[in-house]
């Protein structure tokens, strides 16, 4: 009898975790809902139609392009997304945004797993080793994903191997010090490197990692010298910043905006061509006369051999995605600005970067 | 004073609906089911549910993540006390002495102090909370040095885990360091004993070899017994009796206060903080002996710890918006996508929401007490299934805890792996605490060092510039010195014993 009753209760807890998984479904469609673009079934926004408003089939597209039918077809309506990183990361969160729209877009269950390691290539291996019918697709960051080329890197994929989809997710890097810090331009922060050489510390992710690149850039084209303490991940260079154990640090706007808001941090100059729109009275660094750009951008990718008209109409329907105001106001929030790449215009950006990391990379 | 009364009250307010209510009760509940799982942890948890937070308001979401890392604290002490199997890394500590009371027939009692353990602990630590800006501004103070000085002191806290022969504990002590040192070198970005997998280069799963040496290794242990144990006909009360209490509230107290210190250290592991509680009650206590044989207080302890941790962990997102874990990161990104920034601004523009969350961690605390203790009887019941049939439901259960870590089937190997090896170790006599201890400690240690030198452009002798460290480095002395002069101690009389025995002999 009572072994029954522990079979019950136990049920209801099981029961009580499928159906918090279940509620994340239902979570993108009541966002829909909320953002205030879907109040009424039939409403048209665009190519797209309201149906049944608080289901989780709130979106149903006018004309759904047969490549996407067919791959919904095939993958019977489960998508699978892979994360190179961990949880709670921002390519993680920048990831589960993405997803969503694209489980709103096509009324697919979008499942999304990470599988960190080996610096997003664990991830990268899990896709491209999937079937060819981009029922999985992944995460590919740019310029982490060039570790390739390091002399040691032991990874095995190059461009060519991957079936690059589109970019959605961009964050450029920014130099930022302590509030209280002594520097309240970058000239301040070169002229004090030039002065006390070697003794300024910056903060680096380490060997291989775009701080790396960046700040040779940043000592190559300023001709000074400083010293990288290298801490693990960007909290850990927030903290020592924060407690005066280094001077400054290259970090995305994604990651600092928080303290630059909270007005712990001072942004002196952000690593970009073109002014951050969340930083629109910082300086660009090649504005400050220090011409180093650094950034990270944020791609899916398939596996090779996925036939071109499907992978077309997948990128085509990223790209719907990325240009959708309310998919920009929610990257808004997170400090991710929306960048959309098609699949040649994201090859290009590769072998440009690829070519800069491999002069850099030789060197330090 | 009238201050905090005052905020605490906005906070209760914005909490105290039934839909926050709601939300707190479902995160609470899914936490204590995540931290059962093992291989399921908190991120993932809250990962899953992040979503949530584009829907529901501010304070809905963030209290219903909050809760489910904060449940899941109390949820991964089951497994580790009836299985031996630890749902989540905070709980190892827990398995020494949890599983041993198990074997005593004692589970129930186990799991009920546990909990109560981590009521009081939590209450204690909210308390804590309530000066978060304050306590922030202090523990911001901490350099690389000085974690480099309480985590050398913490090593040394390994010599109160190696039971009766040092040797042996030394052994498990550098094979977990050795375990530690496994990816890549994040100063030079070299791999470290990867054997060329790609799989290595993030270190060894630390849950996958925490399930392994544990829980594995006693599943095979007893298979290869002469006896199957049968724990089914003595489970036990529940019920905790006054003298319980009194024995564990000491325990408790200080179990808190570790667990609280650990949580304000950058990059501290929650398996750090409730070994150093075990030891250090195992080190307090008039009976040392009794511990790892099913003593309360090695329950007690690392549980309070593990749940003052949970709290603590919240005050550098909080103050100052650092996330000290994984978790924290994905609470961190719930306020973002809120619009709200976490740091001493949030407490100013947004009351409601900073005060709303010490407030529901506060009531999570209750809740939690109201779900831990009258399912105690529920899970104990797990015990009344053959033995048998429980061993393979576990096996199921860890190899499907080790392939969710990275969907691979990878840590499901490394599970096996540690299993046999820590199977092997067992049979020569070899504990499996240290090990567990040092797989933690050692990166730790080792990047708290190295990056403290970087800060201070390689010069060894500013090891010695922090008070603080070198406070650290005194008291590793008296540790040491302690165990030193006891062990003589102990020594000089066996062997006195010896001599009187061989006179009497003699006579």
């Amino acid at each position: 009898m009572k072994r029954n009753k522990t079979v019950q209760i136990a049920a209801i807890a099981v029961t009580a975790l499928v159906l918090s998984l279940t509620a994340t479904t239902s979570a993108s469609a009541a966002t829909a809902k909320v953002n205030g673009t879907c109040k009424t079934v039939g409403q048209k926004s665009g190519s797209l139609t309201c149906t049944q408003s608080g289901t989780k089939k709130v979106w149903k597209t006018t004309v759904v392009p047969a490549a996407i039918k067919s791959w919904l077809k095939d993958c019977n309506n489960q998508l699978s997304v892979v994360i190179g990183y961990g949880a709670g990361g921002a390519t993680d969160i920048w990831a589960r945004l993405l997803a969503k729209y694209i489980e709103t877009e096509t009324g697919a269950k979008v499942n999304v797993t990470n599988t960190p390691g080996a610096g997003g290539s664990l991830g990268i291996n899990k896709v491209m080793s999937s079937k060819r019918n981009a029922c999985t697709l992944g995460n590919v960051n740019l310029p982490s994903a060039l570790q390739y080329l390091r002399p040691t890197s032991s990874v095995t994929y190059t461009k060519e191997s991957l079936n690059l989809i589109a970019t959605t997710g961009f964050s450029a890097n920014v130099i930022v010090v302590n509030a209280d810090s002594k520097y309240n331009t970058v000239k301040d922060l070169v002229d004090d490197m030039k002065a006390n050489a070697g003794r300024i510390k910056a903060g680096s992710d380490g060997p291989g990692s775009d701080d790396a690149i960046a700040y040779y850039d940043l000592s190559q084209k300023t001709s000074t010298t400083f010293t990288q303490v290298v801490t693990d991940g960007s909290a850990a260079k927030v903290a020592a910043l924060l407690s005066k154990q280094i001077d400054f640090f290259g970090g995305s706007i994604t990651g600092v905006k928080a303290n630059i808001d909270n007005k712990q941090f001072k942004a002196l100059c952000v690593f970009s061509d073109v002014k951050s729109k969340f930083l629109p009275t910082t300086p660009t660094c090649k504005e400050a006369g220090v011409d180093v750009i650094s950034t990270n951008m944020w791609s899916f990718f398939t596996a090779q051999g996925v036939l071109e008209s499907r992978r077309q109409a997948i990128e085509d329907m990223i790209l719907k995605i990325a240009a959708d105001a309310t998919y920009i106001a929610d990257n808004d929030k997170l400090a991710i600005e929306v960048r959309p790449f098609t699949s040649d215009a994201l090859s290009e950006e590769w072998t440009r970067q690829a070519v800069l990391y491999k002069s850099i990379i030789s060197k330090i | 004073m009238s201050e905090i009364i005052s905020n605490l009250q906005i906070g209760f307010d914005s909490v105290l609906t039934l839909n926050i209510f709601m939300w707190a009760v479902i995160g609470c509940g899914l936490g204590m089911i995540t931290g059962v799982l093992p291989g399921f942890g908190p991120a993932a948890a809250t990962g899953l549910l992040l979503p949530f937070a584009f829907v529901l308001p501010p304070t809905a979401s963030i209290v219903m993540l909050a809760c489910i890392y904060y449940g899941s604290m109390y949820g991964g002490t089951i497994t580790s006390v009836l299985l031996n199997v630890p749902g989540e890394a905070s709980s190892v500590a827990t398995c020494i002495d949890g599983y041993a009371m198990t074997k005593r027939g004692m589970a129930g009692k186990a799991l009920s102090i546990s909990a109560v353990g981590s009521f009081i602990a939590g209450v204690i630590a909210v308390f804590g909370l309530i000066f978060s800006q304050k306590i922030a501004a202090i523990a911001i103070t901490f350099t690389y040095l000085d974690v480099f000085g309480f985590s050398l002191l913490a090593l040394t806290l390994v010599v109160g885990l190696t039971g009766d022969s040092m040797i042996k504990g030394l052994i498990s002590a550098f094979l977990g360091l050795f375990i530690g040192m496994v990816g890549l070198d994040i100063y030079t970005g070299g791999p470290r004993f990867t054997m060329g997998l790609d799989q290595l280069q993030e270190g060894l799963p630390f849950i996958a070899i925490i399930m392994g040496i544990f829980g594995l290794s006693e599943i095979l242990e007893s298979i290869g017994g002469k006896k199957q144990p049968d724990y089914s006909g003595n489970i036990g009360s529940t019920l905790l009796k006054w003298q319980d209490f009194k024995d564990s509230i000491g325990a408790i107290l200080r179990g808190t206060g570790i667990g609280f210190f650990f949580g304000l250290l950058p990059g501290s592991p929650a398996a750090a903080s409730s070994f150093a509680a075990y030891t250090v009650e195992k080190r307090v206590s008039k009976t040392p002996e009794r511990f790892g044989k099913g003593a309360i207080q090695g329950v007690a302890g690392p549980e309070a710890a593990n749940n003052a941790l949970g709290i603590s962990n919240f005050i550098p997102l909080l103050a100052l918006g650092i996330p000290s874990s994984a978790t924290m990161a994905i609470l961190l990104a719930a306020f973002t996508i809120n619009g709200l920034t976490p740091g001493p601004l949030l407490f100013t523009n947004n009351p409601e929401i900073a005060w709303g969350l010490i407030a529901s961690l506060a009531l999570a605390n209750v809740i939690l007490l109201i779900m831990a203790l009258p399912l105690v009887r529920m899970w104990v019941s797990i015990l009344k299934i053959p033995t048998m049939i429980l061993y393979t439901i576990t096996l199921s259960f860890m190899s499907i805890g080790a392939y969710i870590i990275d969907g691979s089937m990878f840590s499901v190997l490394v599970l096996w792996i540690a299993g046999i090896v820590g199977f092997t170790l067992r049979r020569f006599g070899v504990p499996m605490a240290p090990a567990a201890l040092t797989i933690v400690l050692g990166p730790m240690l080792e990047k708290s060092f190295r990056t403290a030198l970087q800060v201070n452009y390689g010069d060894f002798s500013s090891l010695f510039s922090s008070s603080r460290a070198n406070t650290a480095y005194a008291l590793i002395i008296v540790v040491l010195a302690t165990k030193m002069i006891s062990s003589i101690r102990k020594s000089n009389k066996v062997r006195k014993m010896k001599s009187s025995a061989a006179m009497n002999g003699s006579k």
